[in-house]
This record gives structure tokens, sequence and C-alpha cells, in this order.
């Protein structure tokens, strides 16, 4: 299964893809804002994005609701700070399956990933 | 549903089927009776038109009589068309009994005989065996007509029954159901109940949802209603969406728990007196995945105020902890053996202080007197901390003296109330004398560059005497943790610190402020209570280097800037804005002049360019403090106020903090210049300058 990481931090984006990266899941490609994103989006097809929300260029939500417009079948975890509630419902709005709060533990994002790709084949 | 409900109640339905089935068989059953019946009436009627014909045609012709009568008994016997003057013609099968058959052809014979006597007695024969056969049939129809009538009512009897027993043992059922739902509904501890895609809240909800909110009926009708007045509009309408998100279905409920608006959320709610308290509450909304068509979300709240308040007490408590650390970190700016110097002064005078308390004597004027002085010992101390940035001690100190304070303001002090004095005041010592046992080592903690995987075992090795010393492990566990991760910043520091000139063992007795750093240190002083003020202030000095022995007098004098350097930049020096509507440069300026006179005194001249003498605001506080009537205050000149900011507890300033506002500095000031036997002059001109200038005889 093919997933993808946009995050701002190179930490982050480094952090997710080696916890992720494993049998089950391809890392694809990764991207730090939300322009970057949708392009690469649109060329790497994952089936599975992590998302930040607060990215410079292009917020998160607006990344999810472009995603979703090109793709609707892609699973998106928001994988950010909760800095307010509001952002967070809207992204969920938007597409999002799931919301993870960072700071994050490798069992956290990975139980999380589980439950977003459970029912999905 | 139809059909789950006909597999539920097979046994009523097949019951009612059968009842069906009876009811359509005696109605068969009865059309046949009724049918044979007629036709039995159809027979009488026939056989009384046998006789009828016989009758009626007494005197006819006798030979057409008997042909009809003949063919009437034959059509009786073998079936045929027969018709009547009684009613329609209709068919008439064979009779099959053999009396009948006996008795019609006795009758048959008696009229071929033409024999009238004979065909009379035959047919009234015949005619008592037709009504008595009839009769017996006719029985025999009642009885099959009973029958089918009692099976009917024993069946639909049966149908009742079992509908009775049914709906008996539901209720049965259903009773014990709600009883157990009533159980476990009373029985958990979070409030339960369902919302629908409506919002509306659901019949049933756990006992815990009125005692929760304190209101039986808290949560009725419309959630949201419910909720207006607990939370905020922002808050409910974010409940909405994330309410809204769980009907649609696709988000992962698992993976939203933490967007939930309602998580811990702090509601007004009535308590048992009736009167309104803050709680906090946590809401978790859940969809049910089992049930397809999902209609409902049952919404599960608790009350997690105590666990709320005690996980901010933790981090509170962590949060101290970490200021503490810092604190000790605050040790390691300054060199060793200033801060040996430091503890050693700070642990002598707070044993005069104890002393001082120590002293029986309850009368409240000489309690005052003796306050006041524990105080300006205290403060002469906390200006030494402020000058070496030395926070640990400032921030004790400052609590010890707001407990001063708050005793000098009482009505009448008596020996009970210094009690917490002495309690705080041995703290400080054990703190104190801690750091004074520490000190050496942090020497070597910061002194050479030590690998970081040396620094724990250097630290490791610290001995610590002191009473109060094992409490403070944990701390310095931290401390080493912290120091560990500072390493890196403590190289940076290292240029900062000082080389020590003078052995830990031999400093002991030197002075607080020993003459190399005083300079340093006050100008330390200025740029921590500067920056605590937002103000921008430069220091010179100049002469500095007369203090350079540790004699009574050098040290005083020291202690002496520090409280008028403090002075300038609290009261003295004007914010930067002021300044430069005034047109002056922004940042302010303190100038020290320490001078041998030719009449062997020495001078020291404090002098900032500051606003001046605030000749209105003492005034003021002085009506305030009772030292003035108003009237007083308006005739009395400038020049003769002067003595009123030397009072003890005079400040202009009407809030106390880490800087100023005691009015005890000046009191310091004016203590050790008469004690040294010395002159004070102050000098002020209104938005330009404040000067202080002492005069103090050296020693023969």
């Amino acid at each position: 299964m093919k997933f993808m990481v946009v995050d701002d931090s190179m930490i982050i984006r480094e952090q997710i893809e080696n916890i992720l990266e494993g049998s089950r899941f391809d890392f694809v490609g990764s991207a730090k804002n939300g322009l970057e994103a949708v392009n690469e989006f649109k060329l790497l097809r994952p089936q599975i994005v992590t998302m930040d929300l607060t990215m410079p260029r292009m917020d998160g939500t607006e990344t999810i609701r472009r995603m979703m417009a090109y793709d609707e079948s892609v699973r998106i975890l928001v994988v950010s700070a909760l800095k307010d509630k509001a952002t967070a419902l809207r992204a969920l709005k938007l597409g999002a399956y799931g919301f993870l709060p960072k700071p994050f533990t490798t069992q956290e994002l990975r139980i999380a990933i589980e439950r977003l790709v459970a029912n999905m084949e | 549903m139809i059909k789950n409900g006909l597999i539920r109640h097979k046994v009523m339905v097949a019951l009612m089927a059968l009842l069906l089935l009876a009811i359509v068989c005696a109605l068969i059953v009865n059309n046949h009776l009724d049918k044979n019946i007629i036709q039995r009436d159809y027979f009488s009627a026939s056989r009384t038109e046998v006789l009828g014909v016989a009758l009626d045609r007494v005197g006819a012709n006798q030979q057409e009589l008997q042909v009809e009568i003949l063919e009437h008994l034959n059509v009786l016997l073998n079936g045929g068309q027969l018709s009547s003057s009684y009613g329609p013609s209709w068919y008439k099968p064979a009779v099959t009994d053999e009396r009948i058959i006996a008795s019609i052809l006795s009758v048959t014979k008696a009229a071929q005989q033409a024999d009238g006597q004979a065909f009379e007695l035959a047919y009234r024969d015949f005619n008592k065996l037709s009504t008595q056969i009839n009769f017996e049939e006719l029985r025999q129809y009642e009885l099959i007509r009973s029958t089918v009538l009692v099976l009917i009512v024993l069946s639909l009897l049966a149908v009742l029954g079992s509908f009775l027993l049914r709906l008996w043992r539901s209720d049965e059922h259903v009773e014990l159901m709600q009883s157990e739902n009533n159980q476990i509904l009373s029985a958990v501890e979070n409030g339960l109940f369902l919302i629908d895609r409506q919002y509306r809240i659901g019949a049933q909800k756990s006992h815990a949802v009125s005692s929760i909110f304190g209101e039986e009926d808290a949560m009725e009708g419309d959630f949201f209603k419910a909720m207006s007045r607990r939370v905020s509009k922002e808050n409910l309408a974010l409940t909405r969406d994330y309410i809204d998100l769980l009907f649609e279905g696709r988000v992962l409920q698992e993976l939203i728990q933490d967007v939930n608006p309602l998580r811990e959320v702090e509601v007004e709610v009535v308590n048992e007196a009736g009167g309104n308290i803050r709680k906090f509450l946590n809401f978790n909304f859940s969809r049910n995945e089992r049930i397809e068509e999902n209609d409902t979300i049952l919404a599960s709240v608790s009350d997690v105020t105590n666990e709320v308040l005690l996980r901010r007490e933790l981090e509170k408590t962590k949060e101290h902890q970490k200021e503490r650390i810092n604190l000790f970190i605050g040790l390691l700016h300054v060199t060793p053996e200033k801060l040996v110097s430091f503890c050693d002064d700070t642990i002598q005078e707070m044993r005069s202080i104890n002393q001082i308390l120590a002293n029986e004597d309850l009368e409240d004027s000489r309690m005052r007197n003796k306050l006041n002085d524990i105080f300006r010992r205290a403060h002469r101390v906390k200006g030494d901390a402020t000058a070496l940035g030395l926070s640990l001690f400032e921030s004790s100190l400052h609590r010890f003296e707001s407990k001063i304070e708050k005793l000098l303001k009482m009505k009448s002090i008596d020996g009970r109330n210094v009690l917490e004095l002495t309690v705080q005041l041995k703290e400080m010592v054990g703190e104190t004398e801690m750091v004074r046992s520490i000190a050496p080592q942090l020497k070597a903690l910061v002194g050479s560059s030590v690998p970081e995987s040396e620094v724990s075992s250097e630290l490791n090795d610290i001995s610590l005497s002191g009473s109060d010393v094992t409490e403070l492990q944990p701390v310095l566990a931290e401390l080493q943790e912290v120091v560990r991760e500072l390493q890196p910043e403590i190289r940076e520091l290292q240029p900062e610190i000082e080389e020590p000139k003078l052995n830990v063992e031999t400093c002991t007795n030197i002075g607080v402020l020993p003459f190399e750093g005083l300079k340093a240190d006050l100008q330390n002083l200025v740029s921590v209570v500067s920056k605590r003020q937002g103000k921008d202030v430069q220091l010179t000095a100049k002469g500095l280097m007369l203090l350079k022995d540790d004699s009574d007098l050098s040290k005083s004098l020291g202690s002496v800037c520090v409280q008028l350097v403090r002075n300038s930049v609290v009261h003295g020096i004007e914010p930067a804005d002021q300044r430069l509507e005034n047109n002056k440069p922004s940042s302010g300026l303190i100038g020290i002049n320490l001078r041998q006179t030719n009449d062997n005194c020495i001078e020291l001249i404090v002098r900032d360019d500051g606003q001046g003498l605030q000749y209105n605001a003492i005034r003021e506080r002085a009506i305030k403090s009772n030292l003035l009537s108003p009237e007083q205050a308006e005739s009395i000149q400038d020049i003769a106020l002067l003595k009123y900011i030397f009072v003890p507890g005079f400040s202009s300033l009407d809030e106390a903090n880490l800087d100023a506002g005691r009015g005890i500095g000046l009191d310091f000031v004016r203590k050790e210049v008469k004690r040294l036997d010395g002159k004070l002059v102050v000098n002020s001109k209104a938005g330009a300058f404040t000067k202080f200038v002492l005069t103090l005889p050296l020693a023969a």
C-alpha cells in the first residue's frame, strides 16, 4: 500500500517515514507544503496520506480538499498539533478519516494507520 | 419485520390458521346440513303431497289418482325430479333407508291394488316412520353441528389462552428486562443517554446524568438546547459538527477522540447545596457500528474534575520543580568563591535574625522595632542576592519580607505570630547551607571542561551536609539531568565566568561583595532590575577599588551602593518612552563616584539622571502613612519632605515587588550612615537628577 507524508518539518517527515516503512507500506514520497503535496499526490497516487495542518503556501485543510476532489478514495490521516479543534474538525469534514495529535509515539502512529487501513482491501 | 414477527409467534399463527380452518369447515358442514335439512323438508313436503294428492283426489278418477300416486311413490323411492305446489320442483335422490323402502313399497302395493283402507294404513305407517327417521336424522345433524361449534369454541379458547400466556410471559420478560435495565442504568457511574439524528435525547438515561449535572431533568429534549447554557456557542457549534461526522459514518471514531470539543469541558452545574459550581466533564460520543441502520449515538458523560485538578496540580509541581532547578542553575553563573562568601554572610545574618526572634519580648512596639530590624537585614541580603543574580535566594527572601510586612500590618503582634518567620528562616538556613556545601563542587562542574559522561560521576561525588539536605536530593538528581542537557551551554558560559582567584577554603571570611566584583555585581543588579522594570539603564562607577579591603566600612559601602543603585533604577530613572518625551536619551544613567577626601573621609556619590524626587508623591504617601495631615502636607516645603523618604516602611510604590516598594532601602542607608558616624546629603532637581552624597570617616 502506497503512502505519502505531508509535513513542513523534515524531522517529522523522516520520523513518519521510518515508522511506517515496512512490509505492508510503501513510502512513495513526501511534501513540505500543501501546493507541493497536491502535485506529488497526482503523480504518485498514494492510497494513504499523513497530513500536517499548519504549512506554508497552502494549509492542510485546503490540501485535503484538493486531494479529495482529485481522488476521493484516498485515506488521509491528519497528524498535527491540536491548536484549535475547529480547524481539525474542518479537516475531518473535508474528508480526512482521523486525527493524530503531535507529539505522537511510534506505537500511536502505527495503531492509527492500522485503523485507517483496516477495512480498505 | 413481518417475517421476524411470523417466526417469533409461530405457535400463535398456527393456532390462528387452525381456527380459521375450523370455521371454514364448520361453515361447509353447516351448509351441507342445511341443504340436507331442506331436502328433508322437501321430503316431508312430498310426503304430504302424496297424501294431499290422495286426499285431494278423493272422488276423482281413481285411475288417474292411482297413476299420480304411483308416480310420486316411484320418485320418492328411486329419486327424480319432483314438482310440488309447496315450492319449486327439485331433484330428489333415491331413499336408502331399508325401513322407508319397505314402507314405500307397501304403500305402493296398496296403491297398486287400489285398496283405500290398506293404502291409508300403509301410508300412515310410512308417514310415521318417515317422521321418525327424519327426526333421527335431524338429531344426528344437530349433534354434528354442536360438535363443530364446540370444536370452534375450544380452538378459539386455545388461541386466546395461548395468546394470553404469551402476553403474560412477554410482560414478565419485559418487566425483568426493565428491572435489569434500571439496575444497569442506576449502577453505571457514567451518565449514559442516546442522541438521535434530530439531536433529541433518548427517554432512557442512566441515573448518573442527574447526579453529574445536579438537576433531575438536566438532559431532556434537544441535546444542544440542554447544553446551550453550559458551554460556549462556538464549542456547541463544533460539537454539532463532531456529532454529524459520527452520524455520517465515514470517519474512524477511534481516531477523532482528540478532536471532541466536549472533552474535559468546563461546565457550570448545580451542587448539592443548590448553588452553582464549575466542574470538568468528559463527554464521549460513539456510534454503534454493530447496528446497520444506526440512528442514534451513545453519549457518555463523566465527572473528571478531580483528575483534571490533580493533573494541573502535578503540572504545577513539575513547573515549580523546574523553576527550582533553574534557580539552582542560576548558581552556576556565580563564581564558587562569591557563592561561598554570599552563603556565609547570609547564614551569619540569618543567625542574627534568629537570635533577635528568639528573644522573648512580647511587647508590641518593641516587637515592631525588632521586625523592622529583621526586615532591614533580610532586605540587605536580598539586595546582595539580586546583585549576584542568585534568584533562588532572592525569591525566598522576598517571601520572607512579605511575611514580615504582613505581621507589621497586624494590629497587635505577639510571639506566636513570628513562628512562621522562624520556620522559613530555618528553611532558608538549610538551603543556604546546602548551597554552601555544594559550592566547591560547582567549581569543579563549571570550572573544567568535563566530558559529558563524567558530569554525573562528578555530581555523584558531592557529599552534602546540613539538616534539610536529604529533601534536596531529588532536586539535585534532576539538576544532574539538566546539567547534562545543558553541558554545551555551560561550556559556552565558561569564558564569562571569572577565573577563581582565591582558594575556596580561605575565602570564607571575606565580605559578601568582594571589591573586584563589586562593579560587575552592581552592573548585574542594574541589568536584572532594569529588565524587570522595563527600563533601559547604564551604570558607570569610579573608585570602587577603595573598597578593596574587607573592612566593615567597605562591606557596608558595598551594601549601601546596592540599595542606592536599586533605588535609582526603580524610583529615579523613567521608562524609555517617558524619557524620550522629555527630550532625554532613552537610556538612563547612574553614576557612582567613590573617593577619599582630604579630611580622611570617604565620599560616595550615587547620581541618576532620572525624574528627581517626586515631592507630590512623597506628600501623598506621608498623608497616607499618617505622618502628615493634609493641611500640613499642603504647607510643608519640599526640602522638609526629604526626611520622610528615610522613614522605615515609607515607599512611594503601592505594591511591593521584588525590587522595591518596601520603603526599607533608604532606611537601611540612613542607619548605616548613622552607625558609621557619617553624613548623608540628598540633592534633586525635578525632571533632571537625584544625587545621594555620603561622607563617612575612615577608621583611624
